[in-house]
């Protein structure tokens, strides 16, 4: 079996060139376990055995809301009531027994932050196991991360590995709902690496740090973040669901390394995606590889029809790129241009999976009045729109705009282009039945959202923050704004 | 970073834009189940001339530190116009016309001027929320006990929350359902 050896120091340490350099003189040694989030479901009350112990709390607790229980963890499955579905979980692994250890619980589980200084130090990287990734806030106090464990789980320490953004004072608190917090310690770190903090033993299903003062001028930043507690080697960690991938079909491929010649199979892939979306046939599917697509303009004139689109998207699992290569912040009088570094000219075209960036125009442009779709792509540094779509029968989902209309960055400009751009093709023209939903829309030098000339539309589920400008507007009929975060 | 505060939303049709002008037309808009925090005062904007406002609803929202003006009831006022169970910091409106206002909470007082405040189920309350003050949806969550919770009234085809719960019968005041 294999073992883990912990160390704890009061300071930082760093490995270099193979030699460890303590900086610290008081180290101890633990053993912390074999699993992370072991636990065994149904051991109400953490002595690693499910028994008739566990089953008594259980029954008395029986029908009560998890909040009312005289120990939360009896609501086994964390749906909020202590119910058939908990005593049935507990029936089944009942006589179970386990070794208790010391094991990490945060790793992997699902987090939010207060605020992301970009979506590369997003707050998934704290508690991802890798140190060479990492959270950032904004470069302000007052922030907080937190991390949903799942249920009810006991921890009594914490490691932080800070960044040199490290946090003067902050509070680590535990909640059982996500809304309510209480302060189970408070702790300070004066430079980059590894903060423990102990404290007495609670059961918490949220853990957060409140982050309230900053070291340094930046934000707050750390590499890793882990919960230790109580649990049962051996056992298996609650499985965290994640939805199945969906098959992709591609019938052209292109690739750095291809050539406008080739057919445009695996093994011969094509060099642009323009050249690519003009062999293609509706229903087809292009899939771009992996790599940086430098100064490349793609131009689709080609689509597809009603229910067999044309889709163009990155091969699966591979990061594409299209950047201008522009320099946005320090470019001036590119101004307005009918197309984008991806211009579309055609109807029934999906584009879905790409990073585009450092546009001198717009940076996704699909100008083919009906069936666009504009899918889980990043588009940043654009000197107009990130996303402009001039489509009925349009669905605009998924995307992160940031860092857009940079035609007025730092405020030098008397009109501004905007982030996500929705409305027919002509002047004289309505569009009908637009979608747009789930896009994550920030730092923007102008609108947010600009709906215009829309007769049918839907805006939902959006959350916007920073834009100069209004963050939605509409100046359209006949549609719904729902459920969007508007900061 | 912050660029700048920006206003929450905008319906309307300025005539002066030379960029391709708007439907020239406001009505048939639900803005629900929205939360809108720290943001510039959002506002409807009438054009010039005779233009009304028409089946537009405002319904479930939470506005925190932010509100309205401009007003929906500027010059000219359709059919068929509601403001309902709605956080509200601040409202500026020039004039109610014949819009339906009800069930909505006023933290910061009653508005003045606009008798707003009097209509029916309208409250004036602190909402409490769970941790106001961060860039995160459930922080605006109702702690429960809120006095808002069945403080709404029932309005048709309002049926879930900002996080897709179920509203109830009647429903909390602003965009999470206790």
């Amino acid at each position: 079996m294999k073992r883990y050896l912990g160390m704890e120091t009061a300071q930082a340490w760093r490995l270099t060139a193979g030699m460890m350099a303590l900086a610290a003189v008081a180290v101890s040694f633990y053993v912390l376990g074999t699993s992370r989030a072991a636990v065994l479901p149904g051991d109400i009350n953490s002595d690693a055995r499910v028994d008739v112990v566990d089953l008594s709390i259980l029954l008395s607790n029986y029908g009560k809301p998890a909040a009312q229980a005289t120990n939360p963890a009896a609501d086994v499955n964390a749906s909020g009531t202590v119910d058939i579905t908990d005593l049935s979980i507990l029936l089944s692994n009942f006589g179970k027994t386990g070794t208790v250890e010391i094991v990490e619980k945060a790793q992997g589980r699902p987090v939010t932050a207060s605020s992301t200084e970009a979506s590369d130090v997003a707050p998934q990287f704290a508690n991802d196991g890798d140190l060479s990734t990492r959270w950032s806030s904004e470069y302000a106090n007052n922030q907080w991360w937190q991390v949903d464990l799942g249920t009810s789980t006991a921890v009594e320490r914490l490691e932080i590995t800070w960044e040199g953004a490290f946090a003067a004072s902050y509070q680590i608190q535990g909640s059982a709902d996500g809304a309510t917090f209480t302060t189970l310690a408070t702790d300070s770190a004066t430079q980059e690496g590894l903060k423990t903090t102990s404290f007495s033993r609670a059961s918490t299903r949220y853990l957060r740090v409140n982050l309230l003062t900053r070291g340094t001028q930046f934000g707050f930043s750390f590499y890793e973040f882990k919960a230790f507690g109580p649990g049962v080697a051996g056992a298996t960690p609650t499985p965290i669901p994640s939805p199945s991938p969906q098959p992709v079909a591609c019938s052209l491929y292109v690739a750095t390394s291809g050539n406008d010649g080739n057919p445009g199979t695996l093994a011969s892939p094509k060099r642009t995606l323009t050249n690519a979306s003009s062999a293609a046939s509706a229903g087809q599917t292009v899939c771009v590889r992996g790599g940086t697509y430098a100064h490349e303009r793609v131009t689709v004139t080609k689509g597809g029809t009603s229910g067999s689109p044309i889709t163009l998207r990155n091969y699966p699992g591979e990061t594409v790129v299209y950047d201008g290569q522009t320099d946005t912040v320090n470019a001036s009088n590119l101004w307005y241009s009918d197309n984008g570094l991806i211009s579309v000219h055609a109807p029934w075209v999906t584009i879905e999976g790409f990073e585009v960036k450092n546009s001198a125009t717009h940076c996704i442009w699909n100008q083919g009045e009906n069936g666009a779709v504009v899918r889980n792509n990043k588009t940043h540094h654009c000197y107009m729109n990130g996303i402009d779509v001039q489509s009925s029968n349009a669905l605009i989902e998924g995307n992160e705009l940031y860092s857009t209309a940079m035609n007025n960055y730092n405020n030098r400009a008397s009109t501004w282009a905007g982030g996500l751009s929705a409305g027919p093709s002509r002047v004289g023209v309505i569009a009908n039945n637009v979608t747009v939903q789930n896009n994550y829309i920030h730092e923007i030098w102008g609108e947010g959202i600009f709906a215009n000339r829309l007769d049918g539309f839907k805006i939902q589920n959006n959350r916007i923050r920073n834009a100069h400008s209004v963050s939605i507007v509409t100046e359209s009929v006949n549609g719904l704004i729902d459920r969007n975060f508007i900061w | 970073m912050t660029i700048r505060k920006p206003a929450g939303w905008f319906f309307g049709y300025e005539p002066h834009w030379t960029y391709p002008q708007g439907t020239q037309e406001i009505r048939d808009i639900t803005f629900s189940n929205n939360i809108l925090v720290n943001t510039e005062t959002s506002r409807f904007l009438r054009a010039e001339g005779t233009l009304t406002y028409s089946r537009m609803k405002i319904i479930g929202n939470t506005f925190h530190n932010t509100g309205i003006d401009y007003g929906p009831m500027i010059n000219g006022t359709g059919s068929g116009n509601e403001m309902r169970n709605n956080i509200l910091t601040s409202v500026a409106l020039a004039d109610r016309g014949t819009w339906t206002i009800s069930h909505n909470d006023y933290p910061n007082g009653n508005p003045s001027g606009q008798g707003l405040g009097n209509g029916p189920g309208n409250i004036q309350v602190n909402p409490m929320y769970a941790s106001p003050g961060a860039f995160m949806p459930e922080s605006y969550k109702l702690q429960s006990g809120s006095p808002l919770a069945g403080k709404g009234t029932a309005v048709s085809g309002f049926l879930t929350d900002y996080f897709g719960a179920a509203r109830k019968n009647p429903p909390t005041i602003g965009a999470h359902e206790l």
